[in-house]
């Protein structure tokens, strides 16, 4: 089983540090890499493709440092960019055979292989058309299936869902989980259903740093009385999203529903509830405010009784 | 892999647009500049473009064969000194207007009047041209020249060729400067440089295509101005010593035949067109877009030469100067040309800096490649 080990991994421009001593180890399965634009996910895994020289650190591929592994540690590697590039002037079966020749694969076993990954991804249709004429979407495939070519042992991909539709993105979502069996697949997105169900561990990323490394369960878990919701009247729903990390707000016959991510219980009668991942997301990259409420709102209401864990009587004071 | 890379550098529009221009401007250059202007006077009567050819070549059979003082005054004195040699002119007009002075005007008396007559001031004003009584110490009558009609198809053959080759050389570099700067602004490079084959054999593989395609090009052009001219002019002119021809080889070698010269051109400036694609391409691993790639490849195609003209010819001629000069020279520009015009020891230097300048382009050029840093 293959390990990559980031150990220390730094990436600094002048002062600034993109990526500040990132370290972990990881191994097959898929991990969802979470963060906030700017976080430095890019980065991070452009350095794990070898694209992007580290300022400090090392990343190890069973001991072995990757840039003296060269082209031994790229025939393992399948990548999707954020910024996907191709040549408009091929088409979609030219293209993926020139990616092949580069990831040296020969020539008889080429043409099936591209043949099955135009199959995989649903371009069989387009595969003698020019990639200038293809929709976002379909480009974004394209770019799923030059990725993966070579089989790769480790897959990366950023933001691989940019620009798909829904049902575009549970198809990709059911192909990497497919493939995810015997590989590892670093998967780097803002979109959390992305890796909600596929992900064996999410890297929560901010300002260059590792904040968090766990299993979904795990970070679940963790979060666990930090969830919240209540109901208030609609006139004063957006004073409480100003004052709160609100998850979610939904209109209902008894007011607005709101879903709060707070350490301490936010408002009388909010209830915890259990969270998900988009409550972890929110409650590690939320924009830190005060928690006061603005001046004449009421603070006082009355629990759901439909809910378990009973009233909470605190104003919402963080 | 290099099939997808010639692919890549001939599907481009613009690639193919710069490719067709050359190949047209060959093909009616030699028919506008050199068969069109062709004129010949003989006994009153008046021959243009094709036929002109043809009575010159009959005319030049009849002393084919080594040059000596006898032939030039044979030739003298039977069609004398050409009448539409200065200021030539080849409108019917005057032509005919030439033909009623009674007087010549072939490729062959044009040849006797350029290389041997005098300029003088005629009975009726004009000027003329004579025969010193004295050719005994005139270098293309030692013997080893030979003389047959090579015509200005031949002739011009240098000069054509030089501002062909100037033509290719631009479009050398339209074509290849993309090949990498290209791979920068598309984002290519991300999956490219992480592939396997991404580096070292991606560049040495494309470095390899560019040169096919320089090759491939240079020859077509180059093609259709040699069958051009052996289709207008034919084969006679092979064997006639180059230094009767205008093609300017270096002293000591001007009686060697026309078909030598010939290929050591083609062959000199097939050196200088793979050295410039070497370079191009290594200049457009180093730039961020083809934009720029473009603008430097052709300052360093240009550059040398101009800088050369404008400084380094009005500055002393220094050992230091006189060593820039060759540097310069072995330069794609003007490497073809330099190579045929110099001396034998000095043909090895200017083609042992043109190759330090190839190795340097390939070794600059793959560290720009293989050590791109991928950012936004």
């Amino acid at each position: 089983m293959l390990e990559l080990t980031l150990d220390q991994v730094t990436k600094q421009y002048g002062k600034r540090a993109v990526v500040d001593k990132f370290s972990c180890t990881l191994t097959h399965g898929v991990y969802g890499l979470l963060g906030d634009n700017g976080a430095g996910k890019t980065t991070l895994l452009r350095m794990i493709c070898g694209i992007l020289e580290l300022s400090d650190g090392e990343i190890l591929l069973d001991g072995c440092n990757i840039c003296r592994m060269g082209t031994e540690y790229r025939r393992m590697l399948g990548y999707l960019p954020q910024n996907f590039g191709y040549y408009p002037e091929f088409t979609a079966r030219r293209f993926l055979l020139y990616m092949a020749a580069l990831k040296a694969i020969p020539k008889d076993l080429a043409e099936a292989k591209v043949e099955e990954l135009l199959e995989l991804v649903g371009l069989v249709p387009e595969k003698n058309h020019k990639v200038k004429s293809f929709s976002g979407g379909m480009v974004r495939r394209l770019g799923i299936a030059q990725a993966l070519l070579n089989d790769p042992e480790i897959l990366i991909l950023d933001e691989p869902t940019a620009g798909l539709d829904p049902r575009e993105r549970i198809r990709f979502r059911n192909i990497i989980s497919a493939l995810s069996r015997d590989r590892m697949v670093i998967l780097s997105t803002h979109i959390v259903s992305d890796v909600e169900y596929i992900a064996d561990r999410i890297l929560l990323m901010r300002g260059g740093q590792l904040l968090g490394n766990n299993s979904m369960e795990g970070l679940t878990i963790e979060l666990r009385g930090k969830v919240w919701e209540c109901y208030v009247k609609p006139e004063q729903a957006e004073d409480y999203q100003a004052c709160f990390s609100v998850s979610n707000l939904r209109n209902t016959e008894r007011g607005v529903r709101l879903r709060i991510v707070s350490d301490d219980c936010p408002l009388e009668g909010a209830v915890p509830v259990d969270p998900d991942l988009e409550d972890v997301y929110l409650y590690y990259f939320r924009e830190r405010n005060t928690g006061e409420p603005t001046e004449g709102t009421e603070r006082d209401f009355q629990a759901d009784p439909g809910k378990k864990s009973g009233k909470c009587k605190k104003n919402g004071r963080r | 892999m290099m099939k997808g890379e010639i692919y890549r550098i001939i599907s481009r529009k613009i690639s193919l647009a710069a490719m067709i221009l050359p190949m047209m401007v060959a093909f009616l250059y030699m028919i506008l500049s050199s068969v069109w202007e062709e004129a010949v006077i003989d006994q009153g009567e008046v021959y243009q473009r094709l036929a002109a050819i043809g009575k010159d070549k009959e005319i030049a059979a009849e002393y084919t064969g080594v040059l000596t003082e006898n032939v030039v005054r044979d030739i003298w004195e039977k069609y004398g000194a050409p009448v539409n040699y200065l200021e030539r002119n080849t409108g019917y007009a005057y032509l005919q207007g030439a033909a009623m002075t009674g007087g010549n005007d072939n490729y062959t008396n044009r040849l006797v009047a350029k290389l041997f007559a005098q300029e003088t001031l005629g009975e009726d004003g004009g000027n003329t041209f004579i025969l010193p009584q004295n050719l005994s110490d005139n270098i293309y009558l030692r013997g080893d020249f030979l003389f047959g009609y090579a015509g200005s198809g031949w002739g011009y053959y240098w000069d054509r060729f030089l501002v062909l080759s100037i033509v290719v050389g631009v479009v050398i570099v339209v074509c290849l400067s993309p090949g990498f700067a290209e791979d920068y602004t598309q984002r290519m490079a991300d999956i490219i440089l992480s592939a396997a084959k991404g580096r070292e054999k991606c560049f040495f593989t494309r470095i390899l295509a560019g040169g096919l395609f320089a090759t491939s090009y240079y020859w077509l052009v180059m093609g259709i101005l040699l069958l051009e001219t052996f289709w207008f002019y034919g084969t006679e002119g092979l064997g006639v010593s180059c230094g009767l021809t205008g093609m300017p080889m270096t002293w000591s070698q001007g009686q060697e035949p026309l078909w030598k010269a010939l290929v050591m051109l083609h062959l000199s400036g097939w050196f200088a067109i793979t050295l410039l694609s070497a370079m191009v391409q290594a200049i457009s691993a180093k730039c961020r877009n083809t934009f720029s790639a473009i603008l430097w490849s052709l300052a360093i195609y240009f550059g040398p030469n101009v800088f050369c003209l404008l400084i380094l010819d009005q500055l002393p001629m220094l050992p230091v100067n006189l060593w820039l000069h060759q540097i310069i020279y072995s330069m794609p520009f003007t490497y073809s040309g330099m190579v045929l015009n110099a001396p034998g020891p000095l043909r090895y230097i200017l083609t042992a800096f043109a190759c330090i300048f190839l190795v340097i382009s390939l070794v600059w050029g793959k560290r720009g490649w293989c050590r791109h840093q991928v950012t936004n």
